[in-house]
């Protein structure tokens, strides 16, 4: 190898050592650091009467920077600024108002950053900086009983401007001396001598206590009444769904009662159409059967009826006008009696009038009172009597009026019936009389009619029967004589005549009527007596 | 080799040991002024040294063939006048390091005029306690005031009776 080279090599190794060199003699001081470089010389300065004096320049401080430091002629310090936390604890302080208490703090205490309290604490803590912490504890202990003694237990404890205040002022005057910063310091703990601190806080306690006895019982109020609400809801619901439950059974009930009658219903509709029809035979039924009997039995039994009434008619008629004819002849009997009663009683009278002339005086003295006493009882009684002939009379009146327009009116009749008659001629009035006949003879036969059994005891047997009606015809026929005033034998016989003249078959319409009328007697069972069937 | 040349570098050599030496066990010589990093610095030694060694085993091997005595004198004369600069330079560049620029420190007259705000009340007469804004870093110190001043009050901080605490006054509208 060249020795050129070589020495080539060796000068930029020499240089790059050089640099490196001179380059380690800079220090830097961290941000928690201070640096004190001694050893240089201070500035010179010489006063007005020519003294030299040197300043503390030379001891140069540098915080957070880099400086150059000569080896071996200057010297490099570090002072560390980091903060201490520093405990302090003291023992029966008095404080301003005499009561004894015990404080812990913790006070956060460091060097100062500025060039002055560097030097001081340099000047102290140099060789010495874990002695800090203990020098410092022991100077703030005294400066607390300082503080306490200056400020109330209460100041203490509240009145944070005022203890920092304080504070400061202490450390003012024992730590800004030797390059400290008290940072902070704050009281961890006070216990006062006896309750004194508990007394202070009983009342607030006492308050908070009551505040929260309200607070909770007011509570319990409001959730006791929002429970007894929310039950009510409840129980009105339950009350409501008890209500909806029942009536949707009920509903489901009826529902079911329905379906369930549904087959019976149906079965019920079906009989009743069933009967309907069955009801609508037995009507056909019946009304055939009445038609039945309508024409087996009823017809009969009017026919029937009929021929009795006819028959008792006539038996009827018969029987009046026997009873008539009775009567007349008992009035006529009564009549001569009763003449001849009279004049025998006249014959009487005449007598006794005779033998009373003397009692008769002495009775009408009586007779006069009681005359005038009767006299008055008369008096009324002409009076209700007169009353009673008043109405009577009137009841008369209205009768004899009734009386008289019934015959006016039936006198009418007679003359209409009369000139109906003279209208009509004689033919009609035949007419009339062939249809009066028949009811003549039935009602001559009616009292006949009317005897159940008869037994005849005549001479002549049975022909006496036949007697009797004709006898009753002929008084009928004189009856009628009477009541119409038409000789109603010689219409007849007039008719009669004529009749035969002409043809004679009138005697056949009379012996047909005859014989109608002995033929209702047939109906009761007569005893059989034959009877000869002569007519006139 | 040349024993001559060899001499020379061994020279060179023993600069660089020297160097290698303070920088591992530290500086071990200090000549001169203690403000100044000197020419008889241990640096400045090294340089004269070991440049001289180097420049002048270069300048021997270079004048190789000349007459022995004039090689020998000429080789160290160029050795010298090149170690000689390289000396000046390294001086020169240690006292450029020594006088440079730094952080000034702060101290109680940079407090003077420094614009604050009161952070505990301030009682007449009484310590509160005050935030200051100095050198772009917030400082807490304790200060005193002619009037009591609530907190929250801007302050002008117009004296330091100490190194922990202030005295100032209210810039308060």
């Amino acid at each position: 190898m060249s020795p050129v080279l070589i020495a080539i090599g060796g000068i930029v190794v020499l240089v790059v050592l050089l640099v490196l060199l001179v380059l380690s003699r800079i220090k830097v001081a961290g941000p928690n650091q201070a640096f004190l470089v001694t050893g240089r010389r201070g500035n010179s300065t010489t006063s007005a009467t020519g003294e030299i004096s040197t300043d503390s320049s030379g001891q140069k401080v540098v915080m957070g920077a880099s400086v150059f430091v000569l080896p071996i002629v200057q010297k490099l310090n570090t002072i560390d600024l980091s903060s201490r936390r520093i405990p302090v604890g003291i023992r029966g302080a008095v404080s301003k108002q005499g009561v004894k208490c015990d404080l812990e703090g913790v006070a956060i205490v460091k060097v100062g950053g500025s060039e002055s309290s560097v030097r001081a604490a340099a000047q102290r803590f140099l060789n010495q900086q874990q002695g800090i912490d203990v020098f410092t504890s022991e100077v703030l202990a005294g400066a607390l009983r300082s503080i306490v003694g200056r400020l109330t237990i209460e100041e203490i404890i509240r009145d944070r401007a005022a203890f920092a205040s304080a504070v400061a002022e202490e450390a003012e005057t024992s730590l800004t001396g030797q390059g400290l910063v008290l940072d902070t310091f704050q009281l961890q703990d006070i216990q006062a001598e006896g309750t004194y601190l508990a007394d202070l806080g009983r009342p607030e306690a006492a308050r908070v206590v009551k505040e929260a006895a309200i607070a909770e019982a007011r509570a319990r109020q409001a959730a006791e009444q929002e429970r007894l609400l929310a039950e009510e809801a409840i129980a009105v619901a339950n009350r409501q769904l008890a209500l909806k439950q029942a009536q949707i059974s009920a509903e489901i009930d009826a529902a079911k009662a329905e379906s369930d009658a549904a087959g019976p219903l149906a079965k019920a509709a079906q009989d009743q159409r069933v009967l309907t029809e069955q009801e609508k035979v037995a009507e056909r039924t019946a009304a055939l059967t009445e038609r039945q009997l309508d024409t087996q039995v009823r017809k009969p039994a009017d026919a029937e009826r009929y021929r009795i009434e006819q028959e008792a008619e006539g038996r009827k008629t018969a029987t009046i006008a026997q009873a008539e004819a009775n009567q007349r002849a008992t009035i006529a009997k009564a009549d001569a009696d009763r003449q001849a009663t009279i004049a025998a009683a006249q014959a009487a009278a005449e007598q006794a009038k005779l033998t009373g002339e003397g009692e008769r005086s002495r009775r009408s003295a009586l007779a006069e009172a009681e005359a005038i006493e009767g006299a008055k009882k008369g008096e009324a009684e002409r009076l209700r009597r007169q009353a009673i002939a008043e109405a009577v009379e009137s009841e008369g009146a209205a009768e004899a009026s009734a009386i008289t327009a019934r015959g006016q009116a039936e006198a009418g009749a007679m003359d209409l019936r009369a000139q109906a008659f003279s209208t009509y001629g004689e033919a009609a009035v035949l007419d009339l009389l062939v249809k009066v006949l028949p009811e003549i003879v039935e009602a001559a036969g009616k009292p006949l009619a009317a005897v159940d059994k008869m037994t005849v005891i005549s001479a002549d047997g049975a022909q006496s029967l036949t007697r009797s009606v004709a006898g009753t015809v002929a008084q009928g026929i004189a009856l009628t004589n009477d009541l119409t005033g038409t000789d109603l034998t010689a219409l007849l016989k007039a008719v009669t005549d004529r009749a035969t003249a002409k043809a004679g078959n009138g005697t056949t319409a009379a012996g047909s009527t005859a014989a109608a009328g002995s033929g209702s007697g047939n109906g009761k069972g007569i005893e059989s007596v034959p009877i000869d069937g002569t007519t006139r | 080799m040349d024993p001559f040349v060899l001499t020379l570098l061994l020279v060179g050599a023993a600069g660089v040991v020297l160097l290698l030496l303070a920088l591992v066990i530290g500086d071990f010589s200090h000549l001169g002024h203690p403000d100044a990093d000197g020419p008889f610095s241990l640096p400045a030694l090294c340089a004269f040294i070991g440049g001289g060694g180097f420049a002048g085993a270069i300048a021997a091997t270079v004048l190789d063939g000349i007459p022995e005595a004039w090689r020998i004198t000429g080789s160290i004369g160029i050795g010298l006048v090149a170690a000689v600069p390289l000396a000046w330079l390294v001086v020169r560049f240690a006292g450029a390091l020594m006088r440079m620029r730094t952080d000034e420190t702060l101290s109680d007259s940079h407090l003077m005029g420094a614009l604050g705000v009161v952070i505990s009340a301030i009682p007449a007469g009484g310590l509160g306690e005050v935030r200051l804004s100095v050198a772009g870093q917030q400082l807490k110190y304790n200060a005193r005031a002619e009037d009591a001043l609530a907190p929250g009050t801007p302050v002008y901080v117009i004296g330091t009776p100490s190194a922990t605490s202030v005295e100032v006054v209210s810039v308060a509208p």
